[in-house]
C-alpha cells in the first residue's frame, strides 16, 4: 500500500517506485541505494550529535510524510473488507469458503501459514541477530518486530476464523470448566494454539522491553497528553544505570528465549501436515524446510516494508545499503536452503517407491490441474533470488522491491501448492475434487493485508521506528574504533 | 538497586567520557554510593562502577523450570487422569506428544519472568522519581548525562558539590523532592 500511495505523489523525473517526498534526504536512490555501496559501506553514513539524530528519529512521531493519510485509508478499506467478510463467515458458517471435502483446509490455512511464516523473519532479524552480536539488527530490528507482531494478529485470525464456531475458540485453552471435556494434546490443534500464543506474547515483551528507553525519550521531548502517555508507558524509565545494564541482560534472555521459540512454531506449524498420512504432507523434512521457507517470505516482507519506510521518512543515513546488501544475502542463502528442500522432498518421493507419494511429486503437482501454479512458485522462489548474486542489484531499490513482491507471492503459492494438492489427489481418485476458491476467500486474504498496512501505519504513527538510544549507543562504539 | 537516599548531589556532563572519568574520580575519592543516567548505556560502566551480578538470569531459570514442569503436569492431568482417550490404543501418557507443549510452556513462562523479573528487580513501574525533579534532566534521556552522588553523612560542606565541578560538569545542585 504504501508503494501505491506512493504512485499518487509522482513527480515528473523521478523514479515512480520511490518519488521524492519532503522529508527525503537523499535523492540518488534507488538507483544505487547510495554512492560507494553494498558491503564497503557503514551502517551510519553520517556522524550526528545525540541530540540531533534523537530529533531525527523522533520526527515521524510528530509529523507524518505526504502520503500517510491516503496509505491508511485505503489500509482502512481493506480492514474493513476483512471485517466484513470475517463477519459474513461467523454468520453464516465456513460454507461461505471455496473448502470442501476433501479440501478441507483451503485459503484459511494457507494465508494463516503464509502469515506467521512472514512473522518469522522480524524475530530472526532481532533475536537471532542480537545473539550473533550483529551490530547491522540496530537500525532495523524495531520495523521487522512490529512487522511480526502484526504478521501474527493476522495469523491468529485464519485458523480461529476456520474452526467454524469462533466463539468457542477459548475451549483451546486447558482449564476445568463444566463440561469436563479437555483438549487433547496428541492433537496439532493445541501444539498450534500452544506455539501461537507463545509466539504472539514473547513477541510483545520483546518488543516492549526494546521499546521501553525510547518511550522514555518520546516522554521527555513532549508536553502535555502526549508526555503523560508516553510517560506511563515508558513506566518511569530514568536511565539509570542498573536500568541499562538489567535491561540488556533482559533482552539478551528474551533473544536466547524467541531463538528456539522461532524455530518451534514454524516446526509445530509443519507438523500440522507431517503428522497426517496425507501423500505430500507425511515427511520428516517438513520441520526445517518449514522455518527455512518461513524466513524466506519474512525477509522478503522486510524488504517490501524497509524500502519505501526508509525513504519516506528520510532514514537514509540509518539504514543504508549495507542493511539490504546483508538481507540480500541472507535471502539468497535460504533460496538455496528452500531448493535443497524441494529437490529433497521430490527425490524421497520417488526413491520411496510409494505409488502415492510418487504421483503427488511427479504428477499431481508438476502436471496436474495446478500445475501453472506450481512452475509459477518454482520461478518466483528459486529464480528469484539468484538476482542477489550481482552486488548491483543487492543495492538496486527496485530490483529489492520487486524481488520481495515476488517471493512473498511465490511463498503463497507454494503454501498454496502444499494445502490444495495433497488434499485435492489424496490416496483414492473416488474421493478426489477441486478447490474454486469463493469471493469471500479473495476478501479475506486481501483484507488482511489491509489490515497488516492498518496496523504497521499507526505504529510508525506512535512509535518511533528506529531505535534511538540503540542507534546512539551503536555510534558511540563506532567512533570508539574509529570507524 | 541503588536506592538514593534524599541528600544528594545531581551533576551533568555533556559526553559520556566525562560521565566516565568523573564516576572513576568520585570513587577515587571515596564516595559508593552513586548512580548515573545516561541516553544509553554507555560501554565501560561497568568497570568503573561494578555491581553485584543481576539476579534475573537466575529468576528466568526458575520460571522455565517451573512452567516446563507445570505444562507437562496440566497435559497429564488433562489427558491422563480427567479425560483419557483411546484413540488406535495410543498410550493415553504419551511423553513424545507432550514434549511439544512443554517445551511452548517453558519458553512462555521463562519469558514472563524475564519481563516482569526485569521491572520488579527495578521496582518499575514507578512514574515519580527524586531525579525526576532536577532541571534539565529531559535531556538524559536525549543527549546528556548525569551523575547523582549521596553525599557523606559526616560531610556535608561544599568539598563534593566542589569535586564534580572540578571534573567538568556542566552544572551541579542538589536533589530535590521526596525519595
Amino acid at each position: 500500500v504504501s508503494a501505491r500511495t506512493a504512485q499518487a505523489h509522482v513527480n515528473a523525473g523521478t523514479d515512480t517506485v520511490f518519488p521524492d517526498t519532503t522529508v527525503t534526504v537523499s535523492s540518488t536512490f534507488p538507483r544505487a541505494i547510495e554512492a560507494g555501496s553494498a558491503s564497503s559501506g557503514g551502517l551510519l553514513l553520517r556522524v550526528e550529535s545525540d541530540g540531533a539524530l534523537t530529533d531525527r528519529l523522533l520526527a515521524p512521531l510528530r509529523a507524518q510524510p505526504r502520503g500517510w493519510r491516503a496509505a491508511f485509508l485505503v489500509s482502512l478499506a481493506g480492514t474493513l473488507v476483512f471485517v466484513v467478510a470475517a463477519v459474513y463467515t461467523m454468520l453464516t458458517g465456513i460454507g461461505v469458503w471455496g473448502n470442501n471435502v476433501p479440501v478441507a483446509w483451503g485459503f484459511a490455512i494457507v494465508n494463516f501459514v503464509w502469515w506467521i511464516g512472514i512473522g518469522h523473519a522480524g524475530t530472526f532479524l532481532s533475536a537471532f541477530l542480537l545473539l550473533m552480536d550483529q551490530r547491522w539488527r540496530s537500525s532495523i530490528n524495531r520495523v521487522a518486530e512490529a512487522m511480526t507482531l502484526f504478521a501474527l494478529v493476522n495469523a491468529g485470525l485464519f485458523p480461529i476464523l476456520h474452526l467454524g464456531r469462533p466463539w468457542f475458540a477459548y475451549w483451546l485453552i486447558p482449564y476445568p470448566s463444566s463440561l469436563d471435556v479437555w483438549p487433547q494434546f496428541k492433537s496439532t490443534l493445541p501444539w498450534d494454539f500452544a506455539a501461537i500464543t507463545t509466539y504472539v506474547i514473547v513477541s510483545v515483551l520483546f518488543w516492549y522491553a526494546g521499546l521501553l528507553p525510547d518511550l522514555a525519550t518520546a516522554r521527555d521531548a513532549h508536553t502535555g497528553r502526549r508526555r503523560i502517555v508516553y510517560g506511563v508507558l515508558a513506566l518511569g524509565w530514568s536511565g539509570a544505570g542498573e536500568q541499562w545494564r538489567q535491561h540488556r541482560i533482559a533482552l539478551l534472555l528474551l533473544a536466547g528465549l524467541a531463538t528456539p521459540l522461532v524455530i518451534s512454531v514454524h516446526s509445530i506449524v509443519s507438523l500440522d501436515f507431517a503428522i497426517a498420512q496425507l501423500p505430500g504432507w507425511h515427511s520428516t523434512i517438513f520441520p526445517p524446510y518449514f522455518v527455512a521457507g518461513a524466513i524466506y517470505s519474512g525477509l522478503a516482507m522486510v524488504l517490501v516494508i524497509l524500502l519505501p519506510v526508509r525513504r519516506l521518512y528520510g532514514l537514509q543515513t540509518v539504514i543504508t545499503a549495507r542493511h539490504f546488501d546483508n538481507i540480500a544475502k541472507l535471502m539468497l542463502v535460504l533460496g538455496w536452503v528452500l531448493l535443497y528442500c524441494y529437490a529433497l522432498e521430490i527425490f524421497l518421493a520417488w526413491y520411496s517407491g510409494v505409488p502415492f507419494e510418487r504421483y503427488t511429486y511427479l504428477s499431481a503437482r508438476p502436471v496436474g490441474p495446478w500445475a501453472v501454479l506450481f512452475w509459477a512458485m518454482i520461478l518466483l522462489n528459486l529464480a528469484t533470488p539468484q538476482l542477489f548474486w550481482s552486488r548491483r542489484f543487492r543495492s538496486d531499490g527496485r530490483v529489492l522491491f520487486g524481488a520481495g513482491i515476488a517471493i512473498l507471492i511465490g511463498m503463497w503459492l507454494e503454501r498454496f501448492i502444499i494445502v490444495v494438492t495433497s488434499q485435492a489427489r489424496d490416496f483414492l481418485p473416488a474421493s478426489w475434487a477441486g478447490f474454486t476458491p469463493t469471493v469471500v476467500d479473495w476478501a479475506l486474504l486481501g483484507g488482511s493485508i489491509g489490515l497488516f498496512t492498518l496496523l504497521f501505519l499507526l505504529f510508525l504513527r506512535f512509535v518511533p521506528p528506529v531505535p534511538i538510544a540503540e542507534l546512539k549507543h551503536m555510534q558511540r562504539e563506532l567512533l570508539e574504533e574509529g570507524g | 538497586v541503588i536506592t538514593l537516599r534524599r541528600h544528594s548531589v545531581v551533576a551533568e556532563f555533556a559526553s559520556a567520557d566525562a560521565l566516565l572519568e568523573a564516576v572513576r574520580q568520585v570513587r577515587a575519592a571515596g564516595h559508593e554510593r552513586m548512580e548515573t543516567y545516561s541516553p544509553y548505556e554507555v560501554p565501560g560502566l561497568d568497570d568503573a562502577l561494578p555491581r553485584p551480578p543481576s539476579r534475573l538470569p537466575k529468576l528466568v531459570f526458575a520460571g522455565g523450570a517451573l512452567a516446563a514442569l507445570g505444562a507437562y503436569g496440566v497435559q497429564v492431568y488433562a489427558n491422563v487422569i480427567r479425560y483419557p482417550q483411546n484413540a488406535g490404543g495410543r498410550p493415553t501418557h504419551a511423553a513424545a506428544p507432550f514434549v511439544i507443549s512443554t517445551f511452548e510452556g517453558l519458553v512462555l513462562g521463562a519469558a514472563l519472568f524475564a519481563f516482569f523479573g526485569f521491572l520488579v528487580l527495578l521496582g518499575l513501574p514507578r512514574l515519580y522519581r527524586p531525579i525526576f525533579n532536577v532541571d534539565g534532566f529531559d535531556r538524559a534521556s536525549r543527549d546528556r548525562f548525569f551523575l547523582a552522588v549521596e553525599r557523606p553523612r559526616l560531610a556535608p560542606g561544599r568539598a563534593l558539590d566542589e569535586l564534580l565541578e572540578s571534573l567538568g560538569a556542566v552544572d551541579v545542585r542538589p536533589m530535590k523532592g521526596k525519595p
